[in-house]
């Protein structure tokens, strides 16, 4: 062959391949992990390397893994008492004697066919039906409108779908009271029926407002707004429970003036629908008392993992190689935790073997849950996403976060005005990661971001004795 | 290609891919960070140098899977910086002398330099293309990374490159002597 020829040929390869690299294409590069097969086993000989380094960890402490277990366990508790109704609604609502329970559901991802609409893991598949009230803490969030499969097997028969009420086509009943009062009596105030759903274009400073149409009292602009449905209403063809959700909060009427009089400009949502939604209640009508919320961890299916390497030889990257892929049910997205730590997540998956991107390999993206206060009673806040920035050179890791919703005082509920020392675990809301992980500590700044976090992993985190990765967990 | 070639070729798998694996373990243990020698890179950039001129593409290929089995890079950007290492070791070698340390030396480190910086710009751009963020850390990491892995590269050129040739099994794929 002469060389003018290899050349071209060499130039068509470098050039399809650097097209390739910086616009991937699914199809092809999973075909290429196929045709690499054989260079799954080329790690293998570096085995004795392993070796040497795995002699030279040191066991780590059995009391502090124990002792961040119970903060994982209180951690999870305060997150369940947050999610559920408050007692004082479920008193005024009267929802015990009206039959009205609630089953946990945790956001697992967003559609990719609407943003609106989000896939949760329920706890208890089997109370769940079509078009039951969804709401979190005392605020309502929308409607279950996939009910799970129960035909599925394994993790899928936990999954259904909710539609926010941001839903451009969602529409809800609800009455506005003057009195801004959370728990208040609201008998004796001036109130007026409306129908809420779908979002209004709104001045940038008002921040997203949910649409408020037919108001019964167009002279009331301002107040509480509280669902408030008549009993089953048939929609269509099927038939909607909202009604059990009568009396928890949407949000506040917000007026706008123009040239001569005030007027209805839309509800600012008592929830941060972009960012705020992680853990939701669905409402049911008892009938059977429902199972109690399962460990967001014990429910994922894991499976021992094994890395092949202990480094990447990209010294921009902080990667590893683990010796399990989605021919075992691991896809990207899966968390691969050591104990309650969380150690990385798959980046890509091929046949027998997937790449990890580490804490620190900078871009690393996954949901936040801070633990503020003390260990054993904290109180947990939504940080949304996390965005790794790399390690310094102490260990410990840069995450950038955005901060949507400033940062509250546990003690107060009130926005933060000082820095707070936080534990920082892993949230809900990304496929294949659960939530309740250990990525570290931080002190994190008041107001809205973003802000540079510096997270201190916990002692050992290099040790990686007893690693697990999450497999055959897919939502969607 | 004969048989001796293509054993040798293999032997080049096995050596490159024990180059990854103790970069990757000194990169990870120790404080060098960026300044750990890309002992697989600096291996292909002496194979290239002692192979005629047309035959380095397969050396390259060979490298470049050893690569991707120790990186979390994607292969098609790995495979395409062993290419581009062949690249900048045949354009030193069109230019000066190739039996000369620093020619060698030089080469290596061009090579260390183009591939830490087009590897930075694919993660740059497939986290830019994913709304992952961190698409300009990556970038800056990569440009503040370059020189050391070029230096370190080029160090362990001028050091250990004609031992590096000389490795068991490799005998077929030089041409010269040093």
């Amino acid at each position: 062959m002469g060389a003018r020829r290899i050349r071209t040929i060499e130039g068509i390869c470098l050039l399809g391949l650097v097209v390739l690299a910086l616009r991937p294409v699914p199809a092809v590069e999973r075909a290429l992990d196929t045709l690499l097969v054989t260079s799954r086993w080329l790690p293998e000989l570096s085995i004795p390397l392993e070796r040497v380094q795995a002699a030279a960890a040191s066991s780590a402490g059995s009391a502090t893994r124990e002792r961040e277990e119970r903060a994982r366990v209180a951690l999870e508790t305060a997150l369940q008492d947050v999610s559920a109704p408050p007692l004082e609604l479920r008193q005024r609502m009267d929802m015990d004697r009206r039959g009205i329970d609630w089953v946990h559901a945790e956001v697992l991802t967003r559609s990719q066919r609407s943003l609106d609409t989000l896939l949760v893991r329920v706890a208890d598949p089997d109370l769940i039906e079509l078009n039951q009230p969804v709401v979190s803490g005392d605020v309502f969030v929308g409607k279950v409108t996939r009910a799970p499969n129960p035909a599925a097997i394994g993790d899928a028969a936990h999954i259904a779908e909710v539609t926010l009420v941001t839903s451009r086509t969602f529409r809800v009943g609800a009455q506005v009271q003057e009195r801004d009062d959370p728990f208040g009596a609201w008998e004796d105030v001036p109130r007026s029926m409306l129908v809420v759903g779908g979002v209004v274009d709104a001045p940038l400073e008002k921040g997203i407002l949910l649409g408020a149409h037919t108001p019964q009292n167009r002279s009331l602009v301002r107040g509480r707004v509280v669902v408030s449905e008549s009993s089953e209403t048939v929609r269509g063809s099927s038939i909607e429970s909202l009604h059990l959700a009568n009396g928890f909060r949407l949000g506040a009427q917000v007026a706008e003036v123009d040239a001569r009089q005030q007027r209805l400009a839309g509800i600012q949502p008592a929830l941060d629908y972009a960012t705020g939604v992680y853990q939701l209640t669905i409402l049911v009508q008892r009938s059977t008392p429902p199972r109690a919320p399962e460990d967001p961890i014990a429910a994922l299916p894991w499976r021992p993992g094994r890395l092949l390497l202990r480094g990447d030889t990209s010294a921009t990257r902080e990667g590893r190689k683990l010796g399990r892929g989605f021919d075992t049910g691991v896809e990207a997205g899966a968390a691969l935790a050591d104990g309650v730590r969380l150690v990385g997540r798959v980046s890509r998956a091929g046949i027998g073997w997937s790449d990890l991107a580490l804490l620190g390999d900078a871009g690393l993206t996954l949901p936040g849950l801070a633990a503020l206060g003390s260990e054993d009673d904290p109180t947990p806040f939504a940080m949304g996403d996390l965005v790794s920035l790399g390690r310094e050179s102490n260990g410990n890791l840069r995450m950038r976060w955005d901060a949507v919703q400033p940062l509250l005082d546990p003690a107060t509920g009130e926005p933060a005005t000082v820095a707070i020392n936080a534990s920082v675990w892993s949230g809900s809301g990304s496929t294949g990661l659960p939530r309740g992980l250990l990525l570290g500590t931080s002190t994190l700044p008041p107001g809205v971001g973003p802000h540079e976090l510096i997270l201190v992993p916990p002692p050992g985190v290099h040790e990686l004795r007893d690693l697990n990765v999450v497999s055959g967990g897919a939502a969607e | 290609m004969n048989g001796s070639r293509f054993i040798a070729l293999l032997m080049l798998a096995i050596w490159g891919s024990w180059m990854c694996a103790g970069q990757a373990l000194f990169a990870a243990t120790t404080w060098t960070g960026g300044f750990s020698p890309d002992g697989s890179l600096v291996l292909l950039v002496m194979v290239a140098g002692a192979l005629p001129r047309q035959e380095g593409f397969g050396a390259a290929i060979v490298i470049g899977l050893a690569r991707v089995a120790h990186t979390v890079d994607p292969p098609v950007a790995v495979l395409a910086s062993s290419i581009l290492a062949l690249i900048a070791a045949r354009s030193v070698r069109r230019v000066v002398d190739f039996d000369l340390p620093m020619a060698r030396a030089g080469a290596a480190g061009l090579a260390a330099l183009v591939v830490t910086l087009w590897l930075g710009l694919v993660h740059a751009a497939r986290a830019s293309a994913s709304g992952a963020g961190g698409a300009g850390e990556r970038l800056t990491d990569s440009l503040l990374t370059a020189p050391a892995a070029a230096l370190s590269a080029a160090v362990l050129a001028l050091a250990f490159g004609p031992v590096l040739l000389r490795l068991p099994g490799l005998t077929p794929l030089r041409k010269r002597r040093w």
